[in-house]
């Protein structure tokens, strides 16, 4: 079927259930939602945005649904692949921010990258850690400081927006266009009424840059046989007092 | 019956027992192998559909959908080309084939489904960079850090000193499966736990809902869903 076909055939649905969905409501019987599907039971659960990691959670990150959006914290995206002769990872966080904001390097917040070489892929093997800081003495500067890099040793200390390459590897932490798509408003009108909304038309992400860092590391540096590479990130802010 | 995938050995099992108790047939929940370590779950709704064919499928490289969902990590194998289940490519479509490997009858029809037929956006910006840092340039005209900076005060605390706020692996999990409270819970975990079986309700429930909700619409399409 066409795209043009799907997107029919979803509108149609998409009306036939909000005839559903509306005459149970005026029925005033809303308990009757919950034995009706679980897709209608399942919405008082919903977030109100989602994307690949972005705004996730909501109550911790995301500015619709908490005062004090943790933005510094928030991860965006994990990716891992692999050429002939390296292995990028990178993660990205603090987005995705409108193109002409700057990029977010906020020194109390801890990120981690680990990866797993070992074949089971939920215990790290190495441990990418990395923070950022200011150098009081020149204006608007941001600095990483980064550990744990397969095949290095000891911290590697850079600015920020450029390309750094020791020991055999690569990094950069910049502002980046990011490269996600998604329709949440599609999404979350999916979750609202049970029926599939999303719109190949309609990209939250459309335009919109995002903070990330980017490793380049040898193959050399972490293939293990015929092992896996498994990789996941976290963030952490310093605890106040 | 429920194969256990070799390479998680006994805490694959468990969650195969997590997700049986959660949702799969009688038949297949008694001939789980692995001790009654994970709490029965407790689902919102009440639905007659069958995960066996949806958990237990082959996605891509031999690995089934458990086995991608759990534990919540990235998985690259070096021997196959990368992309989307193996590991993740910076312009992977991988809502669609998320949606895919989730919601469809793979027996049938390919993983790149939902991509073919481009249900979920997938034009880019502008082209990513052919060279390190790949990533395509930010858009705008945003105000670059200063590249001179040379004594940085870096946070020196130990990493006990900090609460964790988010965790990633699988794009789109924690976000669009994982649902309400249980959100926190989740990105407050690891992929040990999640090994474990032990977050495997917190997937299982969320899932559940978003297949009870679209398994109409995926039929309605002329598709055919993994859950029966």
């Amino acid at each position: 079927m066409s795209s043009a076909g799907l997107a029919s055939v979803t509108s149609r649905i998409a009306r036939k259930k909000g005839v559903f969905v509306r005459t149970i409501v005026n029925l005033g019987v809303f308990c009757a939602l919950a034995l009706a599907g679980g897709g209608i039971a399942w919405l008082s659960g919903s977030a109100p945005l989602a994307a690949a990691d972005h705004f996730d959670p909501p109550s911790r990150v995301d500015a619709t649904a908490t005062a004090t959006p943790d933005i510094g914290a928030d991860i965006a995206d994990v990716y891992l692949y692999h050429t002939a002769t390296s292995l990028i990872v990178s993660m990205g966080f603090a987005g995705p921010q409108n193109a002409n904001n700057p990029a977010v390097y906020d020194r109390d917040v801890d990120f981690n990258i680990f990866l797993s070489n070992a074949g089971s892929t939920a215990d790290p093997e190495y441990t990418i850690n990395f923070r950022f800081g200011q150098d009081p003495a020149v204006p608007n500067s941001n600095g990483i400081r980064i550990t744990g890099i397969p095949g290095t040793t000891g911290p590697i200390v850079a600015p920020v927006e450029t390309i750094v390459s020791t020991q055999g590897v690569r990094l950069f932490a910049g502002l980046i266009d990011d490269p996600f798509n998604f329709d949440a408003t599609g999404f979350r009108l999916t979750r609202e009424t049970g029926t599939l909304m999303i719109d190949k038309n309609r990209n939250r992400f459309f335009g919109l840059n995002t903070t990330a860092l980017v490793i380049e590391i040898p193959l050399a540096s972490i293939r293990n046989g015929n092992n896996p590479i498994s990789a996941w990130g976290t963030s952490a802010r310093i605890t106040r007092p | 019956m429920i194969a256990v995938p070799r390479k998680l050995g006994l805490s694959s099992a468990a969650l195969a027992l997590a997700f049986c108790l959660g949702g799969c047939g009688g038949e297949s929940a008694s001939q789980a192998v692995a001790p009654p370590t994970v709490a029965p779950v407790t689902l919102p709704a009440t639905t007659s559909l069958s995960f066996d064919g949806c958990l237990q499928q082959t996605v891509a490289n031999g690995r089934s959908l458990q086995n991608i969902l759990i534990p919540d990590v990235l998985v690259l194998d070096l021997s196959q080309p990368a992309g989307f289940p193996n590991g993740r490519k910076f312009d992977d479509p991988v809502i669609d084939l998320e949606f895919a490997a989730l919601f469809l009858d793979l027996r049938t029809q390919p993983i790149t489904t939902f991509v073919n037929r481009v249900l979920n956006p997938n034009v880019f910006d502008q082209p990513l960079r052919t060279t390190f840092p790949y990533y395509a340039p930010p858009l705008g005209n945003p105000t670059l850090s200063a590249t001179n900076g040379v004594n940085f005060n870096f946070r020196t605390d130990p990493a006990s000193a900090y609460t964790r706020v988010d965790r990633m692996g699988l794009p789109a999990i924690s976000t669009a499966v994982v649902v309400g409270s249980s959100k926190l819970v989740y990105n407050d975990s690891t992929p040990t736990v999640d090994a474990a079986g032990t977050n495997a309700p917190l997937i299982l429930e969320g899932y559940r809902n978003l297949t009870n909700a679209l398994n109409d619409d995926f039929k309605g399409l002329g598709l055919t869903p993994c859950a029966t």
